[in-house]
């Protein structure tokens, strides 16, 4: 691999424009198992691997991929590459941006695996997954479907200004999924997890348990459960997963830098938080959200990102001040910033583009405003409200500040005891006001992760993020709509 | 070695290595897609890839490979023979096509380009746009995909193809001092002249400086005129509610209106498969099952749900060729979709508003409960207020939600046929339509 990597770097150095190349070898292999309804459905195996060769000429660039690894197909590529990068200069930015100076790196990081679940045997894979899809049956319970997804990418990034660094980014994660119908009612429940771990991440979940469970809830939801209370304004209290949904629309989209540069604007839309609101009031002050790719086992992280920048804590909301971005090399330059390290690409073919990667709501210190031990306590602070839980739907405006947000399960909180069980909880808000209300927080918190978000139009490419913190409250929400 | 020919020694090679049998789907595919924002190419994309789905079957017990590993063919199918030796029988596994069908002849156009071509286009368009105090910024991607695809099974059924699609969005802002004015439009075809990018700028750029100094205005029902981008944002969920999958994961808000009248019956509409300038004509499905023309609604009717040969099979019927590849697996879907044109213009029908609004825009679309078809999404990209039968400004924008069925309940198509390219990497054409009813819920904040 070294010495093509050198025969690319020899043909493009002298070319006049010529700034700098990376080269990103994905070796990937993923597998599926699921079962539907108690029979094997869209299983499969998935491997392919190749190289994407990335130029900078004259403050444009240009990119190409190939599943052709021999020496010509990779040199054809570099070609390619660059005269995609000379046909982009013709179209260049008026004011030439140089990118981030960051260090670089000659390092090896593989995500901790205890069992890799491409050295098990397939049928005690399979054999959990039918177990899981067989309980979730029963009762009201019509459709069901248990999910298991494995992928496991070796990355080798090469860039002409030094880095060697060889990542293996492994993801591990099951879904339980169950459609209940009765008398014209259905209601649908999907509980998953998934993390950058081997099978453990399966075992730790549980997926028997979360099965017997999304059979009990969803007979509940369609027999005893009350529908939301229209126009109900009040207190809402959201679980970890739930909030993770909101903080990826709502704080994770909008401080995207590409998007809020203007660059999302044919696909994805703007942003509201602006650089001119850097510093200003985002949230209250129980506000802390951070992104952390160098946390170890969540969905999304890493040790660099695909530039070669070395992932690292970035504060997004600091006490409710709007203080950072997710960036790359070439937008955090256009605000005289270093790189945030969100520079990631889905595969060998696709660009690296700033993405997502693990972003949550801090929990707060014993003693401070707002904190609460769990959620018990939580539910007996609140005099009128709902406890929502897990996302089923979810809407929101090209600039992030209208979102409205489906659950799939909620329970009505009356003087601080839950009264009911409820379905079809939404609730509704605008991004700033709802995070501006918030009033509680507990000392409990968990992250999830969610291996689908799509970005990049119109290569799309599907990302891996985690997102939770704690069970959260906030205030005067609009829900029932 | 011709695509054909490796198809012939995979088949070959699964039968030695014990499968009962077996299909594979090889294609090349030349992928361009060059994005620009803020008035330059912030991305050029360019990807030359071989992909390979092999699915093979002992007995009921099927495993499916895919990936590019096209120079290994043993390991390709020994893992996905590996999966099938290993898996529980799947009872529902309908199978493979055995017997030869007759697919139509002509198949998609086979336009070549190359990426400085696409970018030379994005750089006229960007020159030729007059970026001043009204328009400031023009974004934009243009996307290009050109396949050679060969299936074959053990059964020796051969389904071949070779074609091309072109879609691309155009977005600019005008401003007003601190007033932004956004507007956009897609566009599919076959080629890139097709496009029309010239008169689609225009068109983009007019509305964007028409939708400056936006007001407020109250929420409620207002007699509507969707522009063919909204159109084709909300024909989503009809799409998504005719697939047959959604009939068996309880999703489908059409569940058993065979026959019945769903929308007015001025509203039909075509699965064009055979409409050669559609983006996403076809002959055959992956299923290889051929793809037939289709009008399934028909005069505001109900008359056919989209089939594969997996939902044909649990459901008691034939498949209509209709799978495809999906985010979660196959699913059956209506992919070449024509809203067939009134007789009356946009304007005609702008005219016949007294108190209304005109949507260009829909935006995050989703369901809010799918098996009963409600609906919520936001406008964007401009809305106009229509008084006593003309355009009289720009709105802010509104949350909207309604049940997709009530909204074409009293409807009527214009003539202002315009192709986009559409989720599940379909196609369709559609006028703008009226509607009499459609509910903006909440307000927005731009």
């Amino acid at each position: 691999m070294e010495e093509i990597v050198e025969k690319v770097f020899d043909l493009l150095s002298n070319r006049f424009g010529y700034q700098l190349v990376q080269l990103r070898f994905v070796d990937h292999k993923e597998e599926i198992i699921q079962y539907r309804n108690g029979l094997p459905y869209n299983c499969g195996f998935n491997e392919n691997k190749g190289v994407g060769i990335r130029i900078r000429m004259n403050d444009a660039w240009g990119f190409a991929a190939t599943d052709d690894l021999s020496n010509e197909g990779i040199l054809d590529a570099a070609e390619l590459s660059w005269r995609t990068a000379k046909a982009s200069s013709r179209v260049s930015r008026k004011n030439k941006i140089k990118l981030s100076e960051e260090k670089v790196y000659d390092d090896k990081f593989t995500v901790k695996i205890d069992k890799d679940p491409f050295d098990m045997n397939y049928e005690e894979k399979a054999s959990i997954i039918e177990e899981t899809n067989l309980a979730t049956s029963g009762d009201y319970v019509k459709m069901t479907l248990a999910s298991y997804r494995s992928r496991d990418q070796n990355i080798n990034l090469y860039t002409s200004d030094g880095n060697r660094i060889e990542q293996r980014i492994m993801y591990t994660g099951v879904s339980v999924m169950g459609v209940a119908v009765n008398a014209g009612e259905i209601q649908s429940r999907n509980l998953q997890n998934f993390k950058n771990r081997g099978w453990e991440a399966v075992e730790e979940f549980n997926p028997l348990a979360t099965a017997i469970k999304v059979r009990k809830e969803l007979s509940d939801l369609v027999t005893i459960a009350e529908r939301c209370p229209v126009n109900l304004c009040g207190s809402l209290i959201l679980e970890p997963y739930m909030l993770g949904l909101t903080i990826h629309e709502s704080t994770g989209h909008p401080t995207e830098l590409d998007r809020v540069l203007g660059y999302e604007a044919d696909f994805a839309g703007t942003s509201w938080m602006t650089p001119d609101k850097i510093g200003t009031q985002y949230g209250n002050e129980l506000v802390n959200i951070t992104q952390d790719p160098s946390m170890h086992d969540v969905l999304g992280s890493f040790k660099y990102d695909d530039e070669g920048v070395k992932a690292r804590p970035v504060s997004i909301i600091k006490n409710g001040i709007f203080t950072g971005y997710q960036s790359d090399r070439e937008h955090a330059s256009i605000l005289g910033e270093k790189s945030s390290g969100n520079s990631r690409a889905e595969n060998f073919g696709n660009v690296p583009i700033i993405r997502m990667n693990n972003m949550y709501l801090e929990t707060p210190d014993q003693g401070s405003d707002g904190s609460f031990k769990n959620i018990e306590e939580l539910i007996e602070d609140t005099k009128n409200g709902i406890y929502a839980l897990n996302w089923k739907s979810h809407s929101i405006d090209d600039k992030r500040l209208n979102f409205q947000f489906n659950t799939q399960i909620g329970y009505r909180i009356i003087d601080g005891e839950i009264k009911a069980m409820l379905k079809d909880v939404t609730y509704q808000g605008i991004s700033p006001e709802f995070w501006g209300s918030t009033s509680g927080l507990t000392r409990e918190s968990q992250i999830y992760g969610l291996p689908y978000c799509g970005k990049g139009s119109p290569t799309m490419q599907v990302g891996i993020v985690s997102h939770g913190g704690p069970w959260t409250r906030f205030e005067d929400v609009r829900m029932g709509i | 070695m011709n695509l054909t020919e490796i198809s012939k020694l995979i088949i070959e090679e699964a039968k030695k290595q014990g499968a009962d049998n077996s299909q594979v789907s090889i294609s090349r595919i030349k992928n361009i897609g060059t994005r620009f924002g803020e008035n330059h190419i912030t991305q050029n994309v360019s990807r030359n890839t071989t992909e390979i789905k092999l699915i093979t079957q002992i007995a009921n017990q099927i495993g499916v490979f895919r990936g590019t590993l096209i120079e290994d063919i043993p390991r390709m199918v020994n893992s996905a023979l590996t999966l099938s030796r290993h898996s529980a029988a799947d009872k529902d596994f309908p199978g493979f096509v055995e017997d030869q069908p007759t697919y139509r002849k002509a198949g998609r156009n086979n336009y070549q380009t190359n990426v400085d071509e696409i970018s030379d286009t994005i750089k006229y368009l960007i020159d030729q746009t007059e970026v001043s105090d009204a328009i400031r910024t023009v974004a934009g991607n243009i996307h290009y995909i050109q396949t050679e695809t060969v299936n074959l099974n053990s059964f020796d059924v051969l389904a071949k193809n070779t074609g091309s699609k072109i879609s691309a969005v155009i977005n600019m802002a005008a401003y007003s001092g601190e007033n932004e004015s956004r507007s956009s439009a897609r566009v599919a075809a076959t080629n890139l002249e097709d496009l029309q990018m010239d008169k689609t700028a225009e068109r983009v750029a007019q509305k964007a400086v028409d939708g400056l100094n936006q007001q407020d205005m109250d929420t409620g029902r207002y007699e509507t005129v969707l522009g063919p981008d909204a159109v084709n944002a909300l024909w989503m969920f009809m799409i998504q509610a005719t697939s047959a999958e959604a009939l068996i994961t309880h999703r489908s808000f059409l569940k058993d209106k065979i026959g019945a009248d769903i929308v007015d019956k001025g509203i039909s509409v075509l699965d064009a498969t055979d409409d050669l300038q559609h983006y996403a004509n076809r002959r055959f499905d992956i299923d290889l099952v051929p793809s037939e023309p289709i009008k399934y609604i028909d005069s505001g009717v109900l008359k056919s749900y989209a089939y594969n040969r997996r939902t044909a099979g649990l459901l008691g019927v034939e498949s209509n060729g209709r799978n495809s590849t999906g985010f979660a697996g196959e699913i059956p879907l209506f992919q070449t979709g024509v809203i067939l044109p009134g007789n009356r213009s946009e304007e005609d029908l702008i005219s016949a508003i007294d108190d209304g609004i005109y949507i260009t825009n829909l935006f995050y679309n989703n369901f809010v409960n799918a098996p009963e078809g409600t609906c919520t999404g936001l406008t964007k990209d401009g809305l106009f207020r229509i008084k006593n039968g003309e355009i009289i400004g720009s709105l802010k924008n509104f949350r909207w939600m309604d049940s997709i069925l009530s909204i074409f309940r009293n409807a009527e198509a214009a003539n202002n046929s315009v192709q986009t390219s559409s989720l599940f990497g379909g196609g369709f054409i559609t006028p703008s339509i009226k509607v009499s009813s459609f509910n903006l819920s909440s307000k927005g904040k731009h």
